[in-house]
């Protein structure tokens, strides 16, 4: 079956109250399941790099676009979510509780996304026009120009208003802030996974739904989509808009995680973000939820795997019995060598556009 | 106004080649119209400007019950009531059987975004109805066990089949059948002519047929229209179009005639034999030298070309 069965009644917000309820247990209790200040971070990234790769799919995946610049729309976010909450949290004095995040979070991560969401449909447009490699180079070029706009703004720079308002977001350095303090880190576990948990509900029953199921067959055969009546421009320039969303409250978490920098900075948003999600996209199979969450698992976890092999002691003797290795070049073309590997063994990515057999809906990979 | 497709002194040409000159043609409400010629005679081009794929050049029109379609694009087409399927068939590849009919009721009721995140009884009542009549087409086709499959997985007769499926998903008043009985045998030919008469005879659709194989035109259709090198030789009624010598020529090249269609038992007089078996369809393509030589008379109803033309 290719469309989810909603369920009838109370029932069908059992699976919303218990995802509220793992959000607030692991909210109390993240300290005691993850007892280092590293693993909980990590989990968090991951969390939120699922996220990441949940909404590129939407564009990637299922409209047959290929953004390239997702970074942007996650810099936009978080920027956006970093100026709220940092000025909410002045404006309220005390401190970073649960409570008061409880208001600071949803207008925060509201506010990023929704400017976001808005750069989403000024980067959409063109793909009334624009296909293939013309409209990721607008995409990669949209994300370019977010960051550099921030990294290169100075408070000297001139009295051009704009400039003033983009020097105010730290430059280079970072934004921290007002009063240069450090944005207030009010994403804990319980907003992550709240996050996460109506993302994947979200993608999901987008994807087998009329709206995701005629946005699919746009990606499949524009002209024969057309032809059956469906209004690909609209269809392309919604998915985009709604690719830029995630990711805006993607970049918001990412500003506001919990044991992570206080800062929010260019260097974040780069290239390397960027090809990462789509990497991430890939690795699963474009168009597959699963497939997308497991590929941000992947490339989050991937890199770090390496990193701890570094550290393993036959490694690390090996290193000093031969310095002139470069362990760090060897890792980098390590993984690029797994990647190459996956992509010619699955180029349509391990799960394809199918979902997980198990889920309602899967029908395994393909 | 006409209540069915009217086609009025369209042209198109792309660069410097004329794919169609000057072409009228109007077909009746229910009623089967065949359109053939060789290849290359602008059959497909036609199509596609009633589609609303691509526009015709100044000075033509084309209507559809009196909705201008000409140059206002495929979704407009769509929502006027028209639908087609496609030379080389095209399909969502990556979508199941079931769901690549149910994309053709889009046209109506374009999905929501909202409506797929919180389905409402309303989209949900909607969707089921949706669902039902997808499968009763899959039924009418014979692709019920294939629903869940991707179209990948069908033969080609099948998939020239789940491509009418939704064609007709869109509840069309007009349906465009590019080739649909290309790669099909005799007896799936007959079973595709069964099925679209009984669509006209039930439904009162109007259907454009675009086709090689000769026997099933004959057979099914009320009006044949010839086209050779994008310009008009003939129309009329079956029997006369399989005897007009300007059709011969474009279609068989001098001294040849059209193979018998099958249930004419008698062949014209002066016909080549039948090859064996029947199914081999007639040569496609025979490029004839010499100018066409225009019909001594024109038939009824088709307005004469202005001299100079």
């Amino acid at each position: 079956m290719s469309s989810s069965e909603p369920g009838r009644g109370a029932w069908a917000f059992a699976p919303a109250l218990a995802l509220v309820a793992l959000a607030a247990g692991l909210e109390a209790g993240f300290e005691a399941v993850l007892p280092y200040g590293s693993w909980r971070q990590l989990a968090l990234t991951a969390a939120v790099n699922v996220l990441v790769a949940l909404s590129l799919t939407v564009v990637n995946g299922w409209a047959g676009q290929f953004s390239i610049g997702h970074a942007g729309f996650m810099a936009v976010g978080a920027y956006g979510a970093a100026l709220v909450a940092s000025n909410a949290h002045l404006a309220l004095p005390g401190d970073v509780t649960f409570v008061r995040s409880l208001v600071v979070v949803p207008a925060s991560l509201g506010t990023g996304a929704l400017a976001a969401a808005f750069c989403g449909l000024l980067v959409g447009l063109p793909s009334l026009r624009l296909r293939g490699d013309y409209l990721a180079v607008v995409t990669l070029a949209f994300a370019e120009v977010v960051r550099l706009l921030v990294a290169t703004a100075s408070a000297d720079g001139g009295a051009n208003a704009l400039t003033r308002a983009l020097a105010g977001l730290g430059g280079p350095g970072g934004y921290a802030g007002p009063d240069d303090r450090g944005v207030p880190l009010y994403a804990g576990p319980f907003w992550v996974v709240l996050a996460l948990g109506f993302g994947l509900w979200a993608c999901y029953r987008l994807k087998f739904s009329p709206w995701g199921r005629a946005l699919r067959a746009t990606r499949d055969d524009e002209l024969a989509a057309t032809a059956s009546g469906v209004e690909a421009t609209r269809y392309k320039v919604t998915s985009f808009v709604l690719a830029a969303f995630g990711a805006g409250v993607a970049g918001g978490l990412l500003a506001l995680l919990r044991d992570g920098s206080p800062l929010v900075q260019p260097a974040q948003f780069t290239l390397q973000t960027s090809f990462d999600a789509v990497v991430m996209v890939m690795v699963g199979g474009a168009g597959s939820v699963s497939g997308a969450a497991f590929g941000a698992l992947f490339v989050t976890f991937a890199g770090r795997a390496f990193e701890a092999l570094q550290g393993t002691p036959a490694l690390a003797a090996f290193q000093a019995a031969h310095p002139a290795l470069d362990l760090n070049a060897l890792r980098a073309a390590a993984y690029a060598l797994l990647l190459l590997v996956l992509v010619r063994a699955r180029p349509q990515g391990l799960f394809g556009d199918g979902e997980l057999g198990l889920l309602p809906g899967g029908r395994g990979a393909r | 106004m006409s209540s069915g497709l009217e086609v009025a002194k369209v042209s198109k040409t792309f660069g410097g080649l004329r794919a169609l000159t000057n072409v009228s043609l109007r077909v009746p409400p229910a009623s089967v119209f065949g359109l053939i010629g060789p290849n290359g005679a602008g059959k497909t081009t036609l199509l596609n400007l009633v589609t609303g794929f691509g526009a015709p050049d100044p000075g033509g029109s084309i209507a559809f019950r009196g909705t201008p379609l000409a140059g206002r694009g495929p979704v407009h087409a769509a929502r006027a009531g028209v639908a087609r399927t496609f030379q080389n068939i095209r399909l969502f590849e990556r979508l199941s059987v079931l769901d690549n009919v149910l994309v053709g009721a889009e046209v109506h009721q374009p999905a929501r975004l909202l409506d797929g995140l919180f389905y409402p009884r309303r989209a949900r009542t909607l969707e089921a109805d949706r669902r039902d009549r997808a499968l009763e087409l899959l039924e009418l086709f014979g692709l019920t066990r294939a629903a869940d499959r991707p179209p990948g997985s069908l033969s080609y007769g099948d998939r020239r089949r789940l491509e009418m499926a939704r064609a007709l998903m869109a509840a069309p008043r007009l349906l465009l059948l590019d080739e649909p009985a290309a790669g099909m045998n005799q007896g799936e030919a007959a079973a595709l002519a069964g099925r679209v008469r009984a669509l006209r005879d039930r439904f009162g659709l109007t259907v454009v047929l675009v086709e090689h194989n000769v026997g099933l035109v004959m057979s099914l259709c009320d009006v044949v229209h010839v086209l050779d090198h994008g310009e008009t030789v003939a129309e009329g009624a079956p029997a006369d179009i399989r005897e007009h010598p300007a059709v011969l020529e474009a279609y068989l090249g001098r001294a040849a005639s059209l193979p018998p269609p099958r249930p004419l038992p008698t062949p014209p007089p002066g016909a080549s034999a039948p090859p064996p078996g029947g199914s081999v369809p007639p040569p496609r393509v025979i490029i004839t030298p010499t100018p066409m030589p225009r019909p001594p008379s024109a038939p009824p109803g088709r307005p004469s070309r202005p001299p100079g033309a």
